[in-house]
């Protein structure tokens, strides 16, 4: 077990330093630095400047192992719009970004016992309807309901407020209803496909037959037999999409004006800020390495026959 | 006599492919849901494809004292091209929007571009994990590895910080999210491929085929290849919704399709200052974007289910060509 940990954290080791240096080659290879930086019609002297300030003219090997460097120690420069330690910036967004993927993420599981229902009686009245609904729900584009959900909500009836955010305390709370509301359904459809599609896959097993055989209420069978052979391919579907909120709230974010990592990222692209974009980009793919570890090791947890060497 | 039947069997049809051929169609138009999904989506293809004939009036005339008129109106449009300019009465479906531009045919030339994202998207990166499936799944061994490798490394990055990187270094363009696309969509057919190559290659008819000398080449594309056709298409028309919606969202930041092109993104994403005075230049193109996508959902979840021998059977009725051959599904 202990092999296994070290060598599947080696792995997501592996996975961040392989992003990172395809952003390092992105950045450096495919595009230009400078370019990024300046205005098209910057004259040769600003070019020329910059380059030496940003240390751009030393060859390119050196400069890609001091990228490597200066990340191992959480170094990414100052903000070139903010005049302001990148790590600071990224730590103050964090946060934000957590609070608002947790809630919504939570609200999300209320999709796993809508799907459990789904599967007692497959392709019945409540089977079709949940279905349906989910397939309807994951094809709403996302920035599109929270549009919708401004329009309605916020300017029509006035109930909550448009956009905004006011600090993570309990003043907070009327800010952070419609973000959720736009992020949870999809992941409540998400949730409840994949409970619906495993757990009637599971009930045609050998072992379902036989606890029912032996006397066993069905609720009994479907909720600690059945449920718990299908947990595995839930709990992968949901670590997916806590990963997938690190950057995949970025749309909502921006729509009501939350300040997490997302809409830095949207405006660091938007500003060309190079520290600020590595940083961000560095700090999603680290969360959503460490989520998908957590996920493979509550694997063991869950289902000790999956034995790792 | 031995030959004989030899060559009876030979003669004989394909009974089996004959009746489910016949039953997937009666299947398809038998499910209502699914003929009324697919039914759209020619709808909204004619009319991508055949823009100029369908589109009522140019996407790009201006008639700025005719802004924000809404849905169902008429109004009197001047063409200040000719002299002396020309009125001329219209009638606007969908109204118009911030620059009195009937929104029905820009609607309709925005569909072209979002649309023709999906779809080529998922064409590029399906040509890629398919030979990278193929090709890793037949040699295995290192070349499998290192293909793999790299199917993890991209499945661990999400799909919109891959296309900020992407449209951040090479700016935004047409052409730079069918990239973003490739780069971040051939991991699942790749995966898919793979595991179907594999279980493919224990075939008898594959070691048939090898024993018959044919080529490497000839194994892959005339014996592997065919059998993927199906999954492949089903992975496929499942992609193109999400490629819809990722555009749409990139168009909305501002990282996507730029005017004086448009998408049904980049559509919602003007509207949206708008949205208190002209609902519909944000509901529209937003509808427009759900109701394809709940298309392409729908009717790939019905290929899905149809090309899968387990749930096959719930969506095919037995026929009477099939009780005749004794087929039951």
């Amino acid at each position: 077990m202990r092999r296994y940990i070290i060598r599947r954290l080696g792995h997501s080791v592996f996975i961040v330093l392989g992003l990172m240096g395809l952003l390092f080659f992105a950045i450096n290879i495919l595009g230009d630095p400078v370019q990024l930086l300046l205005d098209d019609d910057a004259s040769q002297e600003a070019i020329d400047a910059i380059r030496h300030r940003l240390e751009l003219d030393r060859p390119i090997l050196v400069r890609f192992g001091d990228f490597y460097w200066d990340m191992a120690r959480g170094d990414f420069g100052k903000s070139i719009q903010l005049r302001v330690d990148a790590r600071t910036i990224i730590f103050q967004r964090l946060p934000n970004t957590a609070l608002l993927a947790i809630v919504a993420w939570i609200t999300g599981m209320l999709g796993i016992p809508l799907g459990m229902l789904a599967a007692r009686r497959p392709r019945g009245i409540i089977d079709r309807t949940v279905n349906v609904l989910s397939f309807a729900t994951i094809s709403i584009p996302q920035f599109w309901l929270a549009l919708m959900l401004i329009m309605m909500v916020s300017v029509q009836m006035g109930l909550l407020p448009t956009s905004g955010f006011h600090g993570l305390g309990p003043g907070g709370w009327k800010f952070m209803i419609l973000p959720v509301i736009s992020l949870a359904p999809v992941v409540m459809a998400r949730n409840a496909q994949i409970t619906r599609a495993t757990m009637i896959e599971e009930m045609g097993k050998q072992y379902v037959v036989t606890a029912r055989a032996k006397g066993l209420a069905e609720n009994v069978v479907l909720y600690t037999h059945v449920l718990k052979n299908a947990s595995i391919s839930i709990v992968t579907m949901m670590g997916d999409e806590l990963a997938n909120f690190m950057n995949g709230s970025t749309v909502v974010e921006v729509i009501y004006g939350w300040p997490g990592l997302g809409q830095l990222l949207v405006q660091a692209i938007s500003g060309r800020d190079l520290p600020l974009v590595t940083a961000a980009v560095f700090v999603i793919a680290l969360m959503v390495i460490t989520i998908n570890l957590t996920v493979d090791l509550v694997y063991t947890w869950l289902d000790p026959r999956i034995s790792y060497r | 006599m031995a030959s004989n039947e030899a060559t009876t069997i030979r003669k004989r049809p394909n009974p089996i492919g004959a009746v489910w051929r016949h039953q997937l169609v009666q299947a398809f138009f038998n499910d209502r849901i699914t003929l009324i999904s697919a039914s759209f989506l020619l709808l909204i293809m004619l009319a991508a494809v055949f823009a100029p004939i369908v589109a009522p009036f140019d996407p790009e005339d201006q008639q700025v004292r005719l802004r924000h008129l809404a849905p169902l109106s008429t109004g009197m449009a001047v063409d200040d091209t000719v002299s002396p300019p020309v009125k001329s009465e219209r009638f606007f479906l969908l109204g118009t929007d911030h620059l009195g531009r009937d929104y029905l045919s820009r609607l309709i030339y925005g569909g072209r571009i979002s649309i023709s994202v999906g779809l080529l998207g998922v064409l590029v990166s399906s040509i890629i994990g398919v030979f990278l499936g193929v090709v890793a799944g037949f040699y295995r061994g290192v070349v499998d590895d290192v293909i793999m490798r790299a199917v993890d490394v991209f499945m661990a990055i999400p799909l919109l910080l891959l296309a900020l990187i992407v449209l951040f270094v090479l700016g935004p363009s047409f052409t730079n999210i069918i990239i973003v696309f490739a780069l971040g969509r051939w991991m699942l057919f790749c995966r898919v491929t793979r595991g179907l190559v594999l279980s493919l290659k224990e075939q008898a008819f594959v070691d048939a085929a090898v024993a018959t000398g044919c080529s490497d080449y000839r194994i892959m594309s005339r014996h592997v290849m065919p059998n993927l056709i199906t999954p492949v298409l089903t992975l496929a028309a499942l992609g193109v919704p999400q490629n819809i919606l990722t555009e749409s969202t990139l168009s909305f930041l501002g990282f996507g399709i730029q005017p004086p092109d448009s998408s049904w993104g980049l559509m919602l994403s003007q509207g949206r200052q708008y949205i208190v005075s002209a609902w519909w230049v944000v509901v529209c193109p937003g509808m427009a974007i759900f109701l394809t996508a709940l298309s392409f959902n729908l009717f790939g979840v019905w290929m899905r289910a149809v090309s899968d021998p387990l749930q096959r059977w719930r969506w095919l009725k037995p026929t009477e060509e099939a009780r005749k051959a004794g087929i039951s599904t």
